[in-house]
């Protein structure tokens, strides 16, 4: 087809000064705007450009939005940690980049000493904390061994995880068993109860859950997550429709079982009093679209976003398993009955996972209700989501969002657009309790640091060298 | 201080929509805390914690809405209740449509939402090759009115727009007119069937108010940047310019203005003007014997139109020689009368003569001088001189000062873009030169059209009243001077030492 350019009524968008925008109106040519930012360091200006005029990283980019979004999560049973993740006596996992226990915060500390007690029950917890000051306890992050795990996100080698497989690739991904709300390992406690509840998971609800998943065909999570969309959940901060959705796929499974009825009983209602029993299958279900992304060379596409309480960490496709950190915020939002400002504890846990696979804050627009954690409006969730198309180069296929007309949620954050626009990801969070042991004291939003995408894209530009001159 | 604890049966509100009536009600004067929750387990804990009665909330189930308060006094915790209450009353009730205006934080989706045909660009030049990429890709024409993007650069985004078929304006591009509509610096022009492309940006506005003024009407005007026609870019964008054009059915006849161009470039450019079915003259504004009144006559001539002899107005000052300062705002202006005058009266300086062009250091000049005005070196940190003067009334504040007396040569560009008064901006700083000296002499070239804003008639008047010599074209003014200079003072053999 011919260029129009001279023969075809003009539809101006313009970016810069505003006298050209002011003679254009003046002409009755109303142009559409650009609200352009010099980026966030402006010294990136070549490797930006340099990135934007590659068809190479295009395409690389375009192979990491295809490998995200074509991913087909399966929930296929329940192992223990020492099975699927390989884990090692005295060695834990953890939620976010890498970190040294002396930087630790309350939660993630707390969480690591109730998950040695529950793996070496004649231990105190002052022992434990000598254990991993001296280094005889090793602690890794869960994005390491093919995990994620919610807030503190710590897993111990005998905790049962959901393993999670992808049709299409035979990848697989794990994730342990949501704990539910109010004093639990994850928020950083680890009084009796809390390892009670641990042991109970172990011992009554992960082999029910197995049994009942091999009882049925394999259970097709990115169908929950897509029908969750529709009813008003986000997959991050509200789990409420995924949840409900999960019991109804395993429901008449679940009560045919030859088990004591109280057990099956205790399973099912342990299920639905916790909204957040789906975030546990959510999550993994998007570190395996997520992994399938990583090491596309060029690809500046964002595989994982995490945070260990002290550090908000990303990894980018283009530059392999190189964590970009900066300090974790603390979370603005709305706080729980009793608690103030200062009880909060900064930004925790994989679960932006899903933000990194277009849910969570991405998906705000399905998700009204929760827009009230940062005191919004129900326009505010809109607008949240259609900020996030400028910073994504895709949108999904299944995840689809019926306030902007089915439009596909955002999907494929790329770091060269952060930094262009000084956008950074909306990320939906729960607010951990600062004191180890608290639990959740609140949820809102928190803005990931924009010194991962500047130290991202500066490391990517020096590694891309040798890349880019022959492509 | 009191407890109220009340209970609403089989209600359901969300768990935020009632953490966030709870916030503000804890806000209230005298409210010291407070629970608005539904009665599960876990909020029963909750207000147990906070000192209610166990059996006020036995008999419960989870579809009940709790509602604890504790404050100072009965009439405060009364009035709480009443904002509860109208805090959720308010979610029920529906909101407007969500405001759809939007905000594009990037080019490309700036491009993608308007569904546009053109991007323009106006950004610091490190920072276009991004926006204008993105667009690009989007299938979008793209004007770059901004300098100071590489020559890298521009050779990438003008194989991505040749690999799109797709056209790059610019960069520095700061004319253009499509559909009508002006684009940057341009004039009023009536429509009609000839079409200008232009490496040079007051080169086309020239031609363009020239043809205007004898009844030629003008389709489109398209600006390719000062570099296209180097080598190094090969004329990229000129080619696409001269396809589009040549398959516009508005467009009869095809003018391309250019500084002279890389000599491989000619001969592509040469290929592809045959290959055209429309008509095309060429001006290479800078070779000898061109410049762009000539470009316009030879148009009108090949439509057979007539084209009247350019409009002056002279003062009736005799003319005396002198030492010549040519002070532009249009680069291929100057370029154009310094061709002239070098041609006839022998070599004059330009900008790169000097080491640093200060007002002083111009104005202490004792040989013949041409300055674009516009040239990068002195635009930095200022607007171009089309918009502001305040550059050119000093260096003519400064000539004042000097004992000799000076020729002055300059142009008034108006139209869209430009200054709202260029006459009027430099009128002060020039009836103090032409009253220092009684052989001061001043001339001008004026570039616009009668329906232009800043009024070319009233232009006319302010510098014909203030004593200077007027001209239409700017060829014609630069061949008077260099007739005075030739009869004066003689050829002369060098540039300044």
């Amino acid at each position: 087809m011919p260029n129009s350019l001279v023969s075809s009524e003009l539809r101006i968008a313009t970016a810069g000064i505003d006298p050209i925008d002011d003679a254009l109106i003046n002409q009755s040519s109303i142009p559409t705007t650009t609200q352009w930012n010099l980026p966030s360091d402006p010294s990136l200006a070549p490797i930006l450009s340099t990135i934007a005029l590659s068809d190479a990283v295009t395409s690389a980019n375009e192979k990491a939005l295809a490998c995200l979004t074509s991913a087909r999560p399966h929930l296929i049973g329940i192992d223990t940690a020492a099975n699927a993740v390989g884990l090692e006596k005295g060695t834990f996992l953890h939620a976010g980049p890498p970190i040294e226990w002396e930087r630790t915060s309350g939660p993630l500390r707390g969480a690591l000493i109730g998950a040695a007690l529950l793996e070496n029950p004649d231990e105190t917890p002052e022992g434990a904390i000598r254990l991993f000051e001296n280094g005889k306890f090793k602690i890794e992050p869960c994005h390491h061994r093919g995990a994620v795990g919610p807030m503190a996100g710590v897993i111990s080698r005998s905790m049962p995880m959901f393993v999670i497989e992808d049709s299409i690739t035979d990848r697989r991904a794990y994730c342990t068993l949501n704990e539910g709300l109010g004093k639990v390992l994850r928020f950083g406690a680890y009084s009796k109860e809390v390892i009670d509840r641990l042991k109970w998971i172990e011992k009554v609800l992960a082999p029910i859950m197995h049994e009942t998943i091999n009882t049925g065909d394999p259970i097709e999570l990115y169908t929950i997550v897509s029908e969750a969309l529709q009813m008003g959940d986000e997959c991050h901060n509200r789990n409420r429709a995924g949840t409900s959705l999960f019991l109804r796929a395993i429901g008449s499974n679940l009560i045919k079982l030859k088990r004591p009825s109280s057990d099956l009983a205790a399973c099912f209602s342990f299920i639905t009093s916790n909204d957040h029993f789906f975030l546990n299958l959510m999550m993994p279900a998007g570190k395996l679209a997520a992994d399938s992304a990583r090491d596309i060379p060029g690809s500046t596409i964002v595989v994982a976003m995490a945070r260990n309480g002290t550090d908000f960490g990303i990894q980018l496709s283009g530059t392999g398993d190189e964590w970009f950190t900066g300090p974790c915020a603390v979370p603005k939002g709305l706080l729980f009955p009793g608690y103030g400002p200062e009880d909060a504890n900064p930004d925790l846990g994989d679960s932006t996972i899903a933000e990194t696979v277009g849910v969570g804050g991405f998906a705000m627009a399905a998700a009204p209700a929760i827009v009230k954690f940062v005191g919004g409006t129900s326009d505010l969730a809109l607008a949240s989501t259609r900020a996030m198309y400028d910073i994504t180069v895709g949108e999904h296929p299944l995840f689809r969002l019926p306030p902007l007309n089915f439009r596909g949620t955002p999907v494929g954050i790329d770091a060269a657009l952060v930094c262009r626009t000084r956008q950074v990801p909306f990320v939906n969070t729960g607010i951990a309790g600062k004191q180890a042991g608290v639990g959740q004291v609140g949820a809102g939003l928190v803005e990931p640091p924009i010194k991962c995408f500047n130290d991202a894209l500066r490391h990517y530009g020096e590694v891309s060298k040798d890349w880019f001159s022959s492509h | 201080m009191l407890k109220h604890l009340e209970l609403r049966r089989d209600v359901y509100y969300d768990s935020v929509v009632l953490f966030q009536a709870s916030s503000q009600l804890r806000e209230l004067d005298g409210i010291d805390e407070c629970l608005v929750a539904m009665a599960t387990e876990l909020n029963i804990r909750l207000l147990h914690d906070l000192g209610f009665k166990s059996e006020d909330t036995d008999d419960t189930s989870t579809s009940d809405l709790i509602i604890a308060v504790q404050g100072e006094s009965q009439e405060i915790i009364g009035r709480a209740i009443q904002v509860l209450d109208s805090n959720l009353e308010s979610q029920a009730t529906p909101r407007s449509e969500p405001d759809s205006t939007q905000i594009h934080r990037s080019l490309g989706r700036a491009v993608r939402a308007a569904n546009a045909n053109l991007a323009i660009i106006s950004l610091p030049g490190p920072h276009v090759a991004p926006e204008a990429a993105d667009a690009l890709r989007e299938g979008t024409n793209v004007m770059i009115f901004s300098d100071g993007v590489s020559i890298k650069e521009e050779q990438k985004l003008k194989a991505l727009a040749t690999s799109h078929d797709l056209l790059v304006m610019g960069p520095d591009c700061g004319t253009a007119q499509l559909s009508g509509v002006g684009l940057g610096f341009c004039n009023d022009l009536s429509p009609g069937q000839v079409s200008i492309v232009a490496a040079s940006g007051t080169g086309a506005q020239h031609l363009s108010c020239l043809l205007d003024a004898n009844g030629i009407g003008i389709s489109s005007i398209i600006g390719v940047g000062g570099r296209d026609m180097s080598d190094e870019i090969g004329g990229s964008s000129t080619l696409q310019a001269l396809r589009i054009l040549d398959s516009d059915t508005s467009t009869a006849h095809i003018a391309l203005i250019s500084k002279p161009p890389g000599k491989k470039t000619v001969r592509r450019i040469n290929k592809i003007i045959k290959s055209l079915d429309t008509p095309v003259t060429i001006g290479l504004i800078g070779d000898p014997g061109v410049d762009l009144t000539k470009v316009a006559r030879e148009i009108a001539t090949t439509q057979n139109l007539p084209f009247r002899k350019p409009r002056l107005k002279l003062s009736g000052a005799p003319a005396t020689g002198g030492q010549l300062i040519g002070l532009f705002s249009g680069g291929t202006l100057a370029s154009e009368a310094a061709q002239i005058i070098t041609d006839t009266a022998g070599p004059i300086a330009g900008i790169d003569t000097f080491e640093i062009p200060t007002p002083q250091a111009i104005a202490d000049r004792k040989d013949n001088v041409i300055l674009d005005l516009g040239d990068d070196r002195m635009t930095m940190g200022r607007p171009h001189p089309m918009i502001d003067g305040t550059l050119r009334c000093k260096i003519i504040k400064e000539l004042t000062l000097k004992p000799a007396p000076r020729l002055l040569l300059f142009d008034i560009i108006l139209g869209f873009g430009s200054n709202p008064d260029p006459a009027g901006e430099i009128a002060n700083a020039l009836d103090g030169f032409l009253r220092s000296h009684s052989k001061a002499r001043a001339i001008a070239s004026v570039v616009g059209t009668s329906r232009d804003p800043q009024g070319l008639d009233q232009q006319w008047q302010t510098l014909t009243a203030l004593g200077c010599d007027v001209y239409e074209s700017n060829a014609e003014a630069a061949s008077a001077i260099a007739l005075d200079l030739l009869t004066n003072n003689g050829k002369s053999e060098s540039t300044h030492a």
